[in-house]
């Protein structure tokens, strides 16, 4: 890491680990989850949580949006959502003669899209919009989203009827796609024991700040990938494009989130470098959604079969 | 004739890779030296001849120059030999991957051929009856694609390949034998014309329900903020003193085709595989969405190329 | 071999180019001994058909028949046979030329190139220099690019030229082995080889002209290297040939004489050892410095001391001799013998008689003195040295002592046995070389056809025969710096300066190197070679298996070069880490697949014991940050360091 940094950076950093310990005291028992939606956060990307209710998806997002001291909203989406009710509406006032704009949730710091595939093709696509762009037009108007503006969306895979799924072409939005799955014994003794998530996250200290994760995005972006890296990289790419049982390999596009990915996870890990191990820990995260398979195949283990194939050259 | 057939059997017992039959095997391949086989062109065979003609005239000459020239051409042209081996010898065929293509059609398949340490030059792959001329270099990879030949819907086996290289000078041949284990699916042939699918909207069937926004909605909701002004059930909320959302039915703006096996009796199996084909390529092309019920299975509602290749398997795959 | 093959194409305008330029380097090869109406038609015909076919154009059938009808007609017009090196020759190069007019698809290509090598092949039978040998091999190279153009996806064409010039190259070994262990044959399996080919250098005869020839002709006729120091230029006597019979016009060793006994030898000095490398001659004469004293291996003594072999010099010859510069030879002489060195011609010049019969009455029995008589006429008596003398006439001795008293040694030689016989002196006419160039570069001595030369030797009652130059009386610098500087008068020219002096010598070394050591390579010299390396040429067993075990060996490593693979672009950390890799894998510790370096190390670090398990530890941290801690390549010193430690573990 060049020793020119500002002072603030290093504290932010130094701030890491603790924002970290919090979230994993909330969400109990998945810490390599949570590491991986910080990365998330930290890479810049917008996070999709998909599962089975009750498993404590909305919590990490809250965890998360209260450690990093986020502004927080959250829509819960329907079928009769329109973009309006995401975006906002120009109110036409009295007194002054003029329609004024009243912003709707998306004008926050960090959204959770609850139940994402329950709202139509046109909100889902007006979100996606405004996640891709980090911008959105209302009424011949461009308005800037804040500049830590982050989507974090929930779906539920079980629940199929009365919903959109969100097409192959727009789920790459997602810097990754999580699961957490059920919390393994002791932690789920501990959730019983423990007092309720509701209240825990209402008592919530935030340990970093809004400014705090701007820096540590800068610092992520600043951390080096060596030839070597690009190079695994590029063959795991390669590798997704040449699988006989995926029809669409990951695109160019897919390569950079891969890589702002594991540029995260190697500044979680303290270091200011990418080694291929940051690649491998992120990739099902962030390539699994990508994949479209030849067949009903499944996707992680596509993408898990992907990491045993493609050596890493020393 | 059947001391042929027995030769030949334990030639390829023996030498599994000297002829066709060699056991399917996995991706990737790489060539060895066990499966290389190499011998002379007839060009070859022609030019030993000839170099044979120029040692004798030289040692009946005594001439040692010359002697020394055919012993030079001699030794640059036995090289061929090993040329020929080592422009197959380590080569890889990384994957292949199928295009799709119904019965009938020309199937692509795409090779990937790489080159992990040096180049590889004057290559030439026999498929079926065709041959593609390729070289690589060194440390890349090559995308070969290949048309093949379909007949029938369901899995089709790749067709043993042929590898082979007469690299540097055309008087060896060295050639290996490849039977990677991959099929490739073919889908069924779409029948040409046909009766569009019962509740496409296409026939004379009334039109369905439309809905205008507002009427018809199925309750009613908490209002939360963001949601649209507009919608807020004034009434409702009035009685309630707390604002209340109309909710609508989901809107039915995509009519759903449902593409049925059992509507189709009196047909035989092949045609009803080649009309639902046909219905399934159209509601692709239309945007439409769709669901097909075929004997054991059930896919969709739903749109889209996934949903697409996902009915088109099912029914190449169909018994 | 596979039934799929496309209906031959033609091939492209590339491969057509370098077919073309093989037949053309083809041609150039043999233009010096083609007839002079075949050459430039063929070039111009090759030309055109190049241009033509790069337009896509094919070459009138009707006018290749005629051509290929015209061609044999030409051959036998010129020479009356089509058989034999010359018409051969010609026929082969026209109809490879001719074969270019019908080369429309691979197949002729193939063909043409074929033939064109062994056309090739051919050039060589007109002369096996290093330098002919170098070019005809040099023209192999487009022979082998053209059948590499026509490989499928074959490259540009530089880099398909490199390829063959390299596989050339790496046929050298190969190349090398074969020669040496092809067996010779003993006997020629057709024909009779040099039949018709000329000869070269000091033939058994001498007419007019005929050394005259050899005098301006500068390719050399042998070498020879000295045990000890070269001898100074006035001994560097080597006789080929004694003539004893003359007819008048030509000198001729007479059948008589070949049934003479050996002329006895006594040295009165030291003798020199040396060895003779002989061009290639086509004749049994061998030269020998005065006085040879044994014949060596396969070469037989004539009665006057020429040594001759026992087959004809058709590619060279080495032999061993020992000889005295100071002698008596044949101290008594016989009547047979007084009678053949008195010999004369009927009664033509008599004038030259005259003379003789004068110096006789005048100095009595006094030989030396009519020696002496004779030399002084040819020193002071307006006789001058060319080598371009008038044409004498019928009385060919009377006419040069008398009239023209102009010519070079075999005019001086001639006439002075003559006069010799006709004073009642045996006499006899030694023709051989002369002087000779001393290499600087290497301690040997280079004779060169021009320095052939003929002089005299008479026979005095107690000395024998002794040796008389009558040549040097009128130039005594024909002696001391040989023919040519002789006739045209000596002085520094600019191709006698030192540097260029030193380059000839270079070369010519290079030259005798060549024909020692590959033209001289025969039956008996491979015997001799072979036999220091332990097989018995003797026994077919022991050839075979040489053979065999030599082809084997040439096959495995071969092979053995077929099977290597390179190492790929890595750079040398990656291959310290593959070859630690390996050599963990070995002590059962395999990557799995897909596992990253550094887990890799730190995962086998903690099956090993501590201390070695921290070593690896230690190399899996260095191995990170030199492999992926910076975008730039590691700096050398320490990757260097981390190799030093990677084989320093020992797990």
């Amino acid at each position: 890491m060049p020793d020119s940094s500002p002072q603030a950076d290093l504290a932010s950093l130094a701030r890491l680990p603790p924002a970290l310990a919090q979230v994993n005291a909330l969400v109990l028992g998945k810490a390599h989850v949570v590491r991986l939606g910080f990365a998330c956060l930290l890479a810049g990307g917008h996070l999709l949580l998909e599962d089975i209710p009750g498993v404590g998806k909305t919590t990490l997002a809250h965890a998360l949006a209260a450690t990093c001291g986020l502004g927080f909203q959250r829509v819960q989406f329907t079928s009769d959502l329109t973009p309006a009710d995401i975006i906002g509406v120009g109110i036409y006032e009295q007194e002054q003669r003029r329609f004024k704009f009243h912003p709707g949730p998306l004008f926050t710091e960090l959204l959770l899209a609850d139940e994402i595939n329950r709202g139509t093709p046109k909100v889902q696509s007006a979100l996606l919009e405004a996640m891709a762009e980090g911008q959105v037009s209302v009424e011949g108007e461009t308005r800037a989203l804040p500049g830590v503006f982050t989507v974090i969306a929930t779906q539920n895979p079980l629940d199929l009827a009365g919903t959109f799924p969100l097409p192959d072409s727009q789920l790459d939005r997602f810097l990754m796609r999580l699961s957490l799955g059920y919390p393994d014994a002791a932690a789920e003794r501990a959730l019983l024991t423990g007092s309720e998530r509701r209240v825990l996250l209402r008592e919530t200290r935030s340990v970093l700040t809004a400014a705090d994760l701007l820096a540590l995005r800068e610092r992520v972006r600043a951390v080096s990938a060596s030839p070597a890296v690009l190079e695994y990289l590029q063959a795991l790419l390669g590798a997704s494009r040449d699988h006989p049982d995926i029809r669409v390999g990951l695109s160019p596009r897919a390569g950079l989130a891969l890589l702002a990915a594991a540029r995260a996870w190697a500044l979680l890990g303290g270091r200011s470098y990418v080694m291929p191990e940051d690649v491998q820990a992120v990739f099902i995260a962030v390539a699994a959604h990508r994949l479209q398979p030849q067949r009903n195949a499944e996707r992680v283990a596509l993408a898990s079969a992907l990491l045993a194939e493609v050596s890493v050259r020393a | 004739m059947s001391l042929l057939a027995s030769l030949r059997a334990r030639l390829a017992r023996r030498h599994p890779s000297l002829l066709r039959q060699r056991p399917r095997e996995a991706l990737p391949i790489e060539l060895g030296q066990r499966r290389i086989y190499v011998v002379p062109t007839a060009f070859g065979i022609g030019f030993g001849a000839m170099l044979i003609v120029m040692l004798l005239g030289a040692l009946n000459y005594n001439n040692n120059a010359a002697l020394l020239l055919t012993c030079l051409l001699g030794a640059a042209c036995a090289q061929s030999m090993y040329g020929a081996f080592r422009a197959l010898h380590g080569l890889r065929l990384e994957a292949i991957r199928a295009g799709h293509a119904e019965a009938g059609q020309a199937l692509i398949v795409e090779l990937r051929f790489a080159a992990p340490r040096r180049a590889h030059a004057g290559l030439c792959l026999h498929v079926d009856a065709t041959r593609h001329d390729f070289s690589i270099a060194a440390d890349t990879a090559l995308s070969l694609p290949i048309n093949l030949h379909t007949e029938r819907r369901g899995w089709l086996d790749l067709p043993a390949l042929k590898l082979e290289s007469t690299w540097p000078f055309g008087l060896f041949r060295a050639w290996s034998w490849l039977r990677p284990d991959v099929r490739v699916l073919v889908y069924p042939a779409r029948e040409t014309a046909g009766p569009p699918p019962l509740g496409s909207g296409a026939e004379s069937m009334p039109a369905p329900r439309s809905h205008e926004l507002g009427e018809d909605y199925a309750g009613l909701r908490a209002y939360q903020p963001g949601d649209s002004p507009r919608r807020i059930a004034w009434k409702a909320s009035a009685r309630n003193a707390t604002l209340l959302l109309r909710l609508h039915e989901p809107p039915d703006a995509q009519a759903l085709w449902h593409l049925r096996w059992n509507a189709l009796r009196g047909l035989d199996p092949e045609t009803r595989i080649m009309r639902l084909a046909r219905w399934v390529d159209e509601a692709q092309r239309g945007g439409q969405r769709w669901q097909l019920d075929l004997p054991a299975q059930s896919l969709g509602p739903d749109a889209g190329s996934a949903h697409y290749h996902a009915c088109m398997s099912a029914l190449a795959l169909l018994p | 071999m596979s039934a799929a093959r496309v209906p031959a194409p033609r091939p492209d305008a590339r491969s057509f180019g370098l077919l073309s330029l093989t037949v053309a380097a083809t041609l150039a090869l043999h233009a010096t001994h083609l007839p002079l109406w075949l050459s430039p038609p063929l070039a111009l015909l090759l030309t055109l058909r190049w241009l033509g076919f790069r337009r896509g154009r094919r070459f009138p059938a009707l006018l290749r028949y005629a051509l290929v009808l015209t061609l044999p007609l030409g051959v036998i017009a010129t020479y009356g046979t089509l058989f034999g090196r010359l018409p051969g020759a010609a026929l082969a190069v026209g109809l490879l030329v001719l074969k270019l007019t019908e080369t429309e698809t691979r197949r002729d290509v193939h063909i043409a190139v074929a033939f064109a090598a062994f056309t090739l092949m051919s050039a060589l039978l007109f002369g096996q220099s290093l330098l002919q040998t170098l070019l005809v091999c040099a023209a192999l190279a487009p022979a082998l690019a053209t059948l590499l153009a026509l490989q499928p996806s074959a490259g540009a064409t530089r880099a398909i030229l490199k390829t063959a010039v390299l596989r050339l190259a790496a046929a050298l070994p190969v190349t090398l082995l074969a020669f040496v262990l092809v067996p010779r044959l003993a006997t020629p399996l057709w024909g009779a080889p040099g039949m018709q080919q000329a000869r070269t250098g000091i033939s058994a005869s001498m007419s007019p002209g005929a050394i005259g020839q050899l005098l301006v002709d500068d390719s050399p006729a042998f070498r020879v290297g000295f045990d000890g120091p070269i001898p100074p230029r006035a001994q560097r006597y080597f006789r080929a040939v004694v003539l004893w019979h003359f007819d008048g016009r030509t000198w001729t060793s007479g059948s008589a004489a070949r049934h003479l006994p050996l002329e006895p030898l006594q040295a009165l000095g030291p003798t020199q050892r040396y060895t003779i490398s002989m061009e290639a001659t086509r004749q049994t004469l061998l030269p020998a410095l005065d006085m040879p004293l044994q014949a060596p291996a396969a070469t037989r003594f004539t009665a006057a001391r020429t040594l001759l072999a026992d087959r004809p010099v058709d590619h060279g010859l080495r032999y061993t001799v020992s000889s005295a510069t100071a002698y008596r030879l044949q101290p008594h002489l016989g009547a047979r013998e007084r009678a053949l060195g008195l010999q004369l011609p009927g009664d033509d010049d008599p004038r030259a008689r005259a003379l003789a019969l004068h110096w006789r009455t005048r100095y009595g029995d006094n030989p030396v003195a009519i020696i002496d008589a004779a030399l002084h006429r040819f020193h002071d008596d307006g006789y001058r040295y060319t080598l371009t003398p008038p044409p004498l006439g019928r009385q060919q001795i009377d006419d040069f002592l008398f009239d023209t008293r102009a010519g070079f040694c075999e005019h001086y030689a001639s006439a002075f046995v003559f006069l010799m016989r006709a004073a009642g002196i045996p006499a006899r006419v030694v023709a051989g070389y002369q002087g000779g160039y001393a290499n600087r570069a290497a301690d040997y001595l280079l004779v060169r056809q021009a320095d052939a030369h003929a002089w005299a030797e008479v026979w005095l009652r107690g000395r024998g025969w002794v040796r008389v130059d009558p040549t040097a009386a009128v130039r005594p610098d024909r002696i001391s710096l040989g023919a040519i500087a002789a006739a045209q008068g000596a002085g520094a020219r600019w191709y006698q300066a030192a540097w260029l002096v030193g380059l000839r010598d270079r070369i010519d070394v290079l030259n005798r190197l060549w024909d020692q050591s590959v033209v001289g390579f025969n039956a008996l010299r491979q015997r001799g070679l072979l036999t220091r390396f332990g097989v018995d040429p003797q026994r077919w067993q022991s050839v075979a298996l040489a053979l065999g075990g030599a082809l084997a060996v040439a096959l495995a490593f071969g092979l053995a070069l077929a099977l290597r693979e390179p190492a790929g672009e890595r750079d040398a950390l990656g291959r310290a880490f593959d070859r630690l890799q390996r050599r963990l894998t070995r002590r059962d510790h395999p990557r799995q697949p897909g596992e990253a370096p550094a887990h890799y190390l730190t995962r086998v670090a903690a099956d090993l014991p501590a201390e070695q398990a921290a070593a690896l530890r230690a190399l899996s941290t260095q191995f990170v940050r030199l492999r992926y801690a910076s975008t730039q390549p590691a700096p050398r010193l320490a990757v260097r360091d981390w190799i030093r430690r990677a084989r320093e573990l020992k797990p």
